[in-house]
């Protein structure tokens, strides 16, 4: 009972302190524009987590190099603050909750959908804004937020500039398509894209099948699609699912006439290596490649922000989540300088009119604050290594059809 | 009574017996000061809420959860001393319960919460009495398996719970049954769940069922042959801990939105809940409650100021910690004060390590 006790005067001496107050932001004063990153550096999101922390990282020591960001004829410094939310929804929302009551306002998203949607409900609350990099689920701006723009194309895009692209390049084109889907949020909102999309193409989709978020183990939902004969199985999953549907078709004897799809496994450098040769001819659909078309005056081109990547991580090649999270980085950039103010309501407003060309492509903002002036890219394993194939305005090579054969 | 007798040395605080038969009954000012001191500290707890930043708010409500979640796994755990491995699945099935019951039966958080627990409490007893025949290491691994399958169960009727995609409790469209509480209506939930768990420790330890569950700890067969109806005693602690860790989750669940299967059966929550209560003092009623905010508080600290090795530096401390109060804080200071020696030396020789 005597530690009852001390407990309780600790706890009454701990009310007695302290002062509520709201902290103001004096980045304008002392020279530099606060932003602040919940990010996923531990837990199950670790390694995009970090990926995404590289591309804001890129886009701070580049933007500092240039002089800074001009606000009122003033030069502010960019300084990224970083917060671990241990890839758990409810600590981000709770980290991007911190970041207010310390007057930093505006925010660069964390990795995720799930991660991103807990963040953005607490953003709308607080009046502040935050663009997101990775957030591609489309119920997140479905919620009617005004303060979340997303720099990436939505989840409906994933699977959908696939079959686009199978109707545009595949010769002989296929006529039957089967999805299998990944029971997360991201991956069934990519399914429903692209089955909505084949429909409107002409396409018979002859099967779609959910398995659970993560499982290695696909047999069953592919002994189903077997009987329905598809051309073309398209996944939408990530990378376990990913490489085990392409690995369990070939165990059970599934052979696509066309060959197969995914959305997100194939741009990852592991897809290729976990699955050696099986893995040439799959098509996969990425926000960014190297050949993506259109330039500013922070990055250059797409090949020059590989360059300045490559010249930051020695010599690493730049995927798309370090892309996506620099161009994130870039329209807060863009939009505080276009208001010459840091104040959120300001910024907010800049941003919804941004209308720019970047290394990322177009940066354009709908009202709901989704970036559908962009196109996604298609990829396809050729000699294990992803290529670009689609839109062949950016393409590196052709695409090798039917992708089985190979 | 014989078995109190024998019971009585392992708790927290044991009544001195003065004179025969008021062994249950120590001195009234013993009886009424702990409850006091948690109306003075739900008080205290309304008093910091005038001094917090929002944002600060929501951190202290997640630290009163963990109070909460500490104090349910304390009963079966501490006192009954039955390491419960599966407490997450009562923490997702009442979030889960809730989110289903406000989602497609419209159903007010204030009847969901209740109803929640009281289906946990019901799930909890039906597999507790063929599980709790079960001792030790088996019993810990059944009830991982228990909380891991409970997950499966979710994800894969995805009609009903949404599924990997996770379920959005309404709250803010006209037809929400209950608008969201914000963060200080949340803040005042947790701190009155707290308190209300806390005061449940108090019951459970100063009543015959605690006193049972301490006999079941020290020696189950002994217990069994001096009385008591283990099976019974057992059954009803697992029942009761599971009904609060159930309203935990339900409250857990509204406060989110939007849940996941992943978060609210992640096994990080049972270890963080069996930390807390060994390092605070198992099987105290202040225990639990003081190691559930300096894990909390520790973690939270660590995170801000260190964000790429929190993790590592909290582990660390965790390993400390349990190095040198091998008994639990609680239970330190309580040896401590009644043998003169405050040394942590001589507690790590008394425990032999």
């Amino acid at each position: 009972m005597r530690s009852a006790a001390v407990a309780s005067v600790l706890v009454l001496v701990a009310a007695g302190c302290g002062s509520k107050g709201e902290a103001t932001d004096t980045g304008a004063k002392t020279g530099t524009l606060t932003v602040g990153a919940s990010l996923s550096l531990t837990g199950s999101l670790a390694r995009e987590g970090t990926l995404t922390k590289e591309g804001y990282q890129v886009c701070q020591d580049v933007v500092n190099k240039k002089g800074g960001v001009s606000v009122g004829g003033k030069k502010l410094t960019l300084q990224i603050q970083y917060q671990d939310d241990t890839s758990a929804p409810d600590t981000a929302g709770q980290l991007v909750d911190q970041f207010n009551d310390k007057g930093v306002r505006l925010i660069l998203g964390p990795y995720g959908s799930a991660t991103t949607a807990s963040t953005a409900a607490v953003v709308e609350r607080n009046g502040q804004v935050m663009v997101d990099s990775s957030g591609a689920d489309d119920s997140i701006f479905t919620k009617g937020y005004k303060r979340t723009f997303a720099v990436l194309s939505p989840a409906t895009e994933y699977a959908a500039s696939m079959v686009q692209a199978l109707y545009d390049l595949a010769n002989p084109r296929p006529k039957t398509l089967a999805f299998v889907s990944a029971d997360d949020g991201f991956s069934k909102t990519a399914t429903k894209g692209g089955v909505d999309k084949a429909k409107q193409l002409g396409f018979t989709v002859v099967d779609t099948e959910y398995v659970p978020n993560g499982t290695s183990d696909v047999s069953a939902a592919l002994t189903k699609l077997k009987g329905k004969n598809p051309d073309v199985i398209l996944g939408s999953a990530h990378l376990a699912e990913g490489v085990a549907i392409v690995k369990q078709s070939k165990e059970l004897g599934i052979t696509p006439s066309g060959g197969f799809a995914e959305t997100v496994a194939p741009p990852t450098p592991d897809f290729a290596q976990t699955l050696g040769p099986a893995a040439n001819g799959v098509l996969g659909s990425t926000q960014w490649t190297v050949k993506t078309t259109g330039k500013d005056d922070w990055f250059g081109t797409a090949s020059d922000y590989a360059t300045t990547f490559k010249a930051a991580f020695s010599g690493r090649e730049p995927e798309y989540h370090g892309a996506e999270a620099t161009a994130a980085c870039l329209v807060l950039v863009l939009g505080v300088q276009k208001a010459g103010s840091t104040e959120p309501d300001k910024v907010r407003d800049a941003i919804a009119g941004l209308d720019e060309q970047s290394f990322f492509g177009p940066l354009k903002f709908a009202p709901n604050g989704e970036n559908l002036t962009k196109t996604m890219a298609v990829v396809q394993i050729q000699n294990g290594k992803p290529v670009a194939v689609w839109p062949k305005e950016s393409a590196e090579a052709a695409m090798t059809w039917p992708g089985t054969t190979s | 009574m014989p078995t109190v007798d024998t019971a009585a040395p392992a708790t927290g605080s044991p009544a001195r017996p003065s004179e025969p038969g008021s062994v249950l009954r120590p001195p009234r000012w013993r009886r009424t000061t702990p409850w006091l001191l948690l109306v003075l500290a739900v008080v205290a707890g309304f008093g910091l809420q005038t001094q917090l930043y929002t944002g600060q708010e929501r951190t202290a409500s997640t630290i009163l959860m963990f109070v909460s979640l500490a104090v349910a796994w304390n009963l079966i755990g501490g006192y009954a001393g039955y390491a419960c491995f599966g407490q997450v699945g009562f923490f997702g099935l009442g979030g889960y319960t809730t989110a289903v019951l406000m989602t497609h039966a419209r159903l007010s958080f204030w009847l969901a919460l209740p109803a929640s627990a009281v289906l946990v409490g019901v799930f909890a007893a039906l597999i507790g009495a063929p599980l709790l025949r079960l001792r030790g290491h088996y019993f810990a691994v059944a009830m991982l398996g228990v909380a891991e399958g409970l997950r499966e169960v979710v994800t894969n009727v995805p009609g009903l719970t949404g599924g990997g995609a996770g379920i959005t409790v309404p709250t803010v469209d006209a037809g929400a049954p209950t608008r969201w509480l914000g963060n200080d209506g949340f803040y005042v939930l947790f701190l009155l769940l707290a308190g209300v768990l806390v005061g449940v420790g108090l019951l459970v330890s100063t009543s015959r069922a605690g006193y049972a569950l301490r006999a079941i700890n020290q020696d189950e067969d002994a217990a069994a042959a001096m009385g008591i109806n283990t099976t019974v005693a057992k059954t009803m602690a697992l029942a009761v801990s599971a009904a609060l860790t159930g309203a935990v989750g339900a409250a857990y669940a509204f406060q989110q939105v939007t849940i996941y299967p992943e978060r609210l059966f992640d096994v990080d929550i049972t270890v963080l809940m069996v930390v807390m209560v060994m390092l605070g003092g198992a099987g105290t009623v202040i225990g639990p409650v003081i190691g559930a905010v300096a894990v909390a508080f520790a973690s939270e600290w660590l995170r801000q100021h260190y964000p790429l090795v929190h993790t590592f530096l909290l582990g660390g401390l965790i390993i400390a910690a349990v190095i040198l109060l091998p008994q639990g804080f609680t239970t330190y200071v309580h040896d401590a004060v009644r043998t003169r020696r405050f040394s942590p030396l001589a507690n790590l020789r008394r425990y032999r390590l």
